[in-house]
C-alpha cells in the first residue's frame, strides 16, 4: 500500500513540469489543438534527424554497455586494487566542461592519420566517454550486489572456460545492471547538445540540436518536438526493457518479482 | 602546434602598424589604396584584400563547389534567413548555417581555430569587440568589398580583416497584456507595476545584448560605459523592488508571455514580436527608452582556413550591396550603410522613428568597453545578485 | 629419473606465471584505457595544461591565483551545497522508491516506471527549465490557477520563485532522483530474498537482518551512486544557466561566461576553475571510497 502511494506521489512530480508544456502546446490562446504536433508529421527534417539520434544512441549504448561490462569485471576478477583508479576515471567526464572536450577532440581528430572530426564515428565515441560515469556505476552496482567470485568459481568447477564463464554465468546475474547501463546511455544520448553541435553540427544534425533551431523560430513546436522526444525517448526505453526480458538464461527472479 | 599567443599578437601587431603607417605617409584616409599598402608588406592574404571582380569570385566559387558554411547566424537573427536565400538565388550558393547559429562569438572563433588543419566553418558574425580578438589570434583572413569606402573607418578593421554589418539599439519589448502602462524610460522600470516583469538577456556577463541593457541603464542614471557602476546601482534597485527577474528574454519567453519587458537589441525585439503576433502570442509594443540607449554594431569575419573563401566574399559582397542592406533592414537591423539606403516607404513605416535612433549612444571604443565588462564582471554577482 | 633440477626452478617459473598473468590482467584492460587515453584524457590534457597558461602566454599559477578570488570561492561553495544537498535529496527519495518497485507487485507498473526514469533522468537543459517555468514560473498555469483558487500569488505573497536556489533544488532534483532509481534498482535487486529467510529462519529480526546484511550490502552501491549524484548536479550547466540566467552563482557557469559568451573570453582562467572542479570531484571519490572500505568490513 505505501509503495503504491510512493509511487504516485514520484510519477506525479515528474509529470509535473510536463503538464506545463502541454498546457504551452495544446492551447492556442483559449483554443485547444494539436496542430503544433501534427505539424511534426509532414517534417522530412525531424523523421531524418530522429533516426540519427537514434542511430547514434543503439551504436552508443552498444560499445559503451559491451565496454564497460567487461571492463567491470575484469577489474573485479583480476586487478580488485585499481578499481579507485577506474572509478576515479569514471568521473572525470563530469569535470571537464562539454565545450573544452569539444574543442579538444576537435583539435586532435582534425589531424591525419586520424581525421574524424565532422564524423558520427567521433560523436559516438565522445558519447562513449560522457556515458562512461553512468555504465560504470550501474555496472559495478550490480555487480557488486552478486557474489560474483563464488559465482565465477561455481562455474569453474563445471569445466566452464573464462570467456564461457563471463557469458553464460555473469552476464545473465548482472543483468539489471547492465539494463540500467543501457538505458541510462541511451537516453544521454538522445539528450546531448553541445558535443553533437560542435563535432558534427549540420553534417550530421541530431535531434536535440533540430530541436534548438526550431525553439528560436516557433517555440510552440519545438516544445511539441521536446514532448515527441520525450515519448520516443520512453518508447524505445520500453522496447530494449521488453526486449531485456526476453534474453536468455537469466535470473529474472532477482529484478522484477 | 599553434604558435605561441604572445608571438601571434607581436607578429600581427608588427604587421598591422607598417601597413598603416604606409597609408599615412600616402596622406590617404585608407579608402580604396588598399593597393598601395600591399607593396611592400610581403607575402599574405593581403594580396587577395581588395574587391576582387565577380567573376572571379563566381569562378572560384564554383571550384569550391558552391557552398558556405556560416556560424553564429541563425535564421531569425536579422534575416539572415532571408540573406542567405537570396545569396542562394542570386549566386547559386547553398549555405549552412541553422544548427551552428547557435554558436557564440567566443565559440564561432575557438571552432576555427581548433578545426584550422581540417577546417569547416567559413565565416561567422561576431559581436564588435571580438573583431579584434580574431585579429590577434590570427584566425581571420581579410577581405575588402567593392562598397569599402562607404563603411566608416571606426566601424572597420582598416586592413580589412573585419567589418561592421548592422547593429541595434536597446529597446523594451512590453507585454500590453500585463503592463498597463508602456515604459518610456528606465525611470518608468522602477514603477511597482511592473513587479516580476523586467527580463534581459540572461547574464551580462555572458550576453552581450545584457551587458549593452546595463550600460544603457548606467547612461540612464549619470554614467556612461567609462563609468557603468549607476548601471549596475539600477538593476540592483530593480531586482530588490522585485520587479527584475533572472528570466532570458527571448522568443520562447515572450509568447509564454514570462517576459513582461523584454529589453534587446531593436532588431530582435521587433522581430520577435511580429512572430508572437503570428502566432496569437500576446501583443507585444517595442520602445526604445529615452533616456539612454546604447548600440553596438556586430561585424563580419572570414575563417583564415576558410574551406570556401570565395563564397564568402560573394556573401559580403552581397551583404554589403544595397539590396543585402536592405535585408538586413526587413530584420529589423540598422545597416551600415543606411544612410546611403533609398528605404521603400513599406518597410519605412514598419520602424521605429528615426529620432529615436538618434540618441543612441554608439559602443566603438573598445579599450573603453573592456573595462566596462570587467567591471560589470566583478559587480553584477555581488551587487545584483546577491 | 635426473634428479638434477635447478634450485631456482619454481621460483623462476612463478614468477613468470605472475608476469604472465599481470600481462593478460593488462590486456583485458586495454579497450577501456584506449577510450580513456583517446577521447577523455588526451583533450581532457588541454584543460589542465591550459590552466597554467595566463593571459599574457606565459607559464604560471596566475591562473589559478585569479580563480581564488571571493566570487569564485563562493561559486565553488555554492556549487558543493547544491550538489549535496541535491545528491542526498536524491538519494534517499530514490532508494525509496527503487525498493517500492522492486519489491512491489505489478510487473507492468515497474517497467512503467524505469522507463520514465530511464527518460526523466536526461531531461534537462533548456527543456526541463521551460518546462518548470510554464508550471511555475510568474505566469506558469499552476501559479495561475493558484492564484485564481486561493488568490495566493506565490511570487507576490509566499516569495516563491522558480529562479531562485531553491527552485534550482527542485529542478535538479528532476533529473537526480530518476538517476538514483535507475542506479539502485539493481544493488536493490540483489538482494537475495533467500538471504532475508535465511536470516529469518536463523532467527534475526528485521533490524539485525538490515544492520548486519542488508545495509552492508546496499552501503557501497548506494553511496557510490550519491557520489555519482554529487558529481551530476556539479557538472551540470544548462539546466542552471536557462533557469537562473547568472543569478545562482555556480563554478560552471563562471567557466561558461568565460568561454561560452559574447562578453569576455579567458580560457585560462576557465581552465584553472576546471581543475578545481577535478579536485573537489577527486576528494568527493576519496571520501566516499573511505566510506565503503568500512563497510565492507562486514562482507564476507
Amino acid at each position: 500500500m505505501i509503495q503504491r502511494i510512493v509511487l504516485v506521489l514520484f510519477f506525479a512530480y515528474l509529470l509535473l513540469p510536463i503538464t506545463g508544456v502541454l498546457h504551452f502546446t495544446l492551447l492556442d490562446g483559449t483554443r485547444v489543438t494539436a496542430a503544433h504536433y501534427l505539424q511534426a508529421l509532414g517534417d522530412g527534417e525531424f523523421q531524418a534527424y530522429i533516426v540519427h539520434s537514434l542511430a547514434l544512441a543503439v551504436a552508443t549504448v552498444a560499445i559503451s554497455v559491451s565496454l564497460m561490462t567487461f571492463t567491470a569485471f575484469w577489474v573485479h576478477m583480476r586487478a580488485p586494487a585499481l578499481k579507485p583508479l577506474l572509478e576515479l576515471l569514471s568521473f572525470l567526464p563530469f569535470v571537464v566542461p562539454a565545450v573544452t572536450l569539444a574543442l579538444g577532440l576537435i583539435e586532435i581528430y582534425s589531424r591525419p592519420p586520424l581525421v574524424l572530426t565532422g564524423t558520427a564515428s567521433l560523436l559516438t565515441f565522445a558519447y562513449v566517454v560522457l556515458a562512461l560515469p553512468f555504465t560504470y556505476r550501474a555496472v559495478e552496482n550490480g555487480l557488486s550486489a552478486i557474489d560474483s567470485r563464488t559465482l565465477s568459481e561455481a562455474a569453474q568447477s563445471l569445466g566452464a572456460g573464462w570467456w564461457r564463464r563471463f557469458i553464460t554465468v555473469i552476464v545473465p546475474n548482472l543483468w539489471p545492471g547492465i539494463v540500467s547501463a543501457a538505458l541510462l546511455t541511451f537516453s544521454l544520448v538522445m539528450g546531448e547538445f553541445t558535443l553533437a553541435l560542435f563535432l558534427v553540427g549540420s553534417a550530421y544534425e541530431t535531434y536535440p540540436l533540430y530541436l534548438n533551431e526550431v525553439w528560436r523560430s516557433d517555440p510552440k513546436y519545438g516544445a511539441a518536438l521536446a514532448i515527441l522526444s520525450f515519448l520516443i525517448t520512453w518508447g524505445s526505453s520500453v522496447l530494449i526493457l521488453g526486449a531485456s526480458r526476453r534474453a536468455p538464461g537469466q535470473v529474472q527472479g532477482a529484478v522484477l518479482k | 602546434m599553434r604558435h605561441s599567443p604572445a608571438e601571434a599578437q607581436f607578429a600581427h601587431r608588427l604587421r598591422r602598424v607598417t601597413r598603416r603607417e604606409l597609408l599615412r605617409w600616402t596622406g590617404a584616409a585608407g579608402l580604396g589604396l588598399a593597393s598601395v599598402a600591399r607593396i611592400g608588406t610581403g607575402a599574405e592574404a593581403a594580396a587577395m584584400s581588395g574587391p576582387m571582380s565577380m567573376s572571379a569570385l563566381m569562378a572560384g566559387a564554383k571550384k569550391e563547389g558552391l557552398q558556405l558554411h556560416a556560424y553564429g547566424m541563425p535564421p531569425d537573427w536579422a534575416n539572415w534567413q532571408g540573406i542567405f536565400d537570396a545569396v542562394k538565388s542570386k549566386y547559386g550558393i547553398t549555405s549552412i548555417y541553422k544548427p551552428e547559429g547557435d554558436l557564440s562569438s567566443a565559440q564561432e572563433l575557438q571552432k576555427f581555430e581548433a578545426e584550422k588543419v581540417h577546417p569547416i566553418g567559413d565565416i561567422g558574425d561576431v559581436g564588435f569587440q571580438w573583431g579584434q580578438v580574431a585579429v590577434q589570434r590570427g584566425i581571420v583572413q581579410p577581405y575588402k568589398t567593392s562598397h569599402w569606402s562607404s563603411i566608416p573607418a571606426n566601424l572597420k578593421d582598416p586592413d580589412g580583416y573585419w567589418v561592421a554589418e548592422y547593429s541595434g539599439v536597446m529597446s523594451f519589448a512590453v507585454n500590453t497584456a500585463r503592463a498597463k502602462k508602456i515604459p518610456q524610460t528606465w525611470q518608468d522600470l522602477l514603477d511597482p507595476s511592473y513587479k516580476n516583469m523586467v527580463t534581459i538577456d540572461q547574464d551580462p556577463r555572458q550576453a552581450f545584448d545584457a551587458f549593452a541593457a546595463v550600460v544603457s541603464a548606467a547612461y540612464a542614471n549619470g554614467g556612461s560605459i567609462a563609468d557603468v557602476q549607476p548601471g549596475i546601482e539600477f538593476f540592483a534597485k530593480l531586482k530588490k523592488a522585485g520587479n527584475f527577474i533572472p528570466v532570458k528574454a527571448e522568443l520562447a519567453s515572450m509568447q509564454t508571455g514570462e517576459a513582461g519587458v523584454a529589453i534587446r537589441w531593436t532588431f530582435l525585439n521587433l522581430a520577435d514580436r511580429d512572430t508572437v503576433k503570428q502566432k496569437s502570442g500576446p501583443a507585444y509594443q517595442v520602445v526604445i527608452p529615452s533616456d539612454g540607449s546604447v548600440a553596438s554594431p556586430y561585424v563580419s569575419v572570414i575563417n583564415k582556413w576558410a574551406p570556401h573563401p570565395n563564397a564568402a566574399r560573394l556573401f559580403q559582397e552581397y551583404l554589403f550591396s544595397d539590396a543585402g542592406q536592405l535585408g538586413l533592414l526587413q530584420g529589423y537591423a540598422v545597416p551600415v550603410r543606411m544612410k546611403e539606403l533609398t528605404v521603400p516607404a513599406s518597410m519605412a513605416a514598419k520602424l521605429p522613428p528615426a529620432s529615436s535612433f538618434s540618441k543612441a549612444v554608439y559602443l566603438t571604443d573598445l579599450k573603453a568597453l573592456a573595462a566596462a565588462q570587467q567591471v560589470v564582471k566583478d559587480q553584477w554577482g555581488p551587487k545584483v545578485m546577491g | 629419473m635426473i634428479a638434477a633440477a635447478p634450485r631456482d626452478g619454481p621460483a623462476r617459473a612463478a614468477r613468470r606465471a605472475r608476469a604472465g598473468r599481470a600481462f593478460a590482467t593488462g590486456a583485458g584492460l586495454v579497450p577501456f584505457g584506449a577510450f580513456v587515453i583517446l577521447f577523455l584524457l588526451l583533450p581532457g590534457a588541454q584543460m589542465v595544461v591550459g590552466a597554467f597558461i595566463a593571459q599574457d602566454g606565459r607559464a604560471g599559477l596566475a591562473n589559478f591565483a585569479r580563480a581564488l578570488a571571493p566570487q569564485y570561492l563562493n561559486a565553488f561553495r555554492t556549487s558543493i551545497a547544491i550538489s549535496v544537498e541535491t545528491a542526498l535529496v536524491g538519494a534517499v527519495v530514490g532508494t525509496v522508491v527503487a525498493y517500492a518497485i522492486v519489491h512491489g507487485e505489478a510487473r507492468r507498473r515497474q517497467a512503467f516506471v524505469i522507463t520514465f526514469c530511464t527518460v526523466t533522468s536526461n531531461f534537462a537543459g533548456v527543456p526541463l527549465a521551460f518546462a518548470f517555468v510554464t508550471t511555475l514560473g510568474v505566469v506558469g498555469w499552476v501559479t495561475v490557477f493558484i492564484q485564481a483558487v486561493f488568490h495566493v500569488n506565490l511570487y507576490n505573497d509566499l516569495g516563491f520563485a522558480i529562479y531562485s536556489y531553491y527552485g534550482l533544488v527542485l529542478v535538479y532534483a528532476y533529473f537526480q532522483l530518476p538517476l538514483m532509481v535507475l542506479l539502485a534498482v539493481p544493488a536493490i535487486a540483489g538482494l537475495r530474498r533467500e538471504w532475508r529467510e535465511a536470516a529469518q529462519t536463523l532467527g534475526a529480526g528485521a533490524w539485525r537482518y538490515w544492520r548486519d546484511v542488508g545495509l552492508p550490502v546496499l552501503a557501497p552501491p548506494l553511496v557510490g551512486a550519491t557520489a555519482l549524484l554529487f558529481a551530476n548536479a556539479f557538472g551540470a550547466y544548462a539546466t542552471a544557466y536557462s533557469l537562473s540566467s547568472g543569478a545562482i552563482n555556480l563554478v560552471p557557469l563562471r567557466i561558461g561566461t568565460l568561454i561560452n559568451g559574447d562578453v569576455s573570453f579567458d580560457a585560462g582562467l576557465a581552465n584553472a576553475l576546471g581543475v578545481g572542479m577535478t579536485i573537489v570531484i577527486a576528494a568527493a571519490i576519496l571520501i566516499y571510497q573511505g566510506a565503503n572500505r568500512r563497510s565492507r568490513r562486514w562482507m564476507r
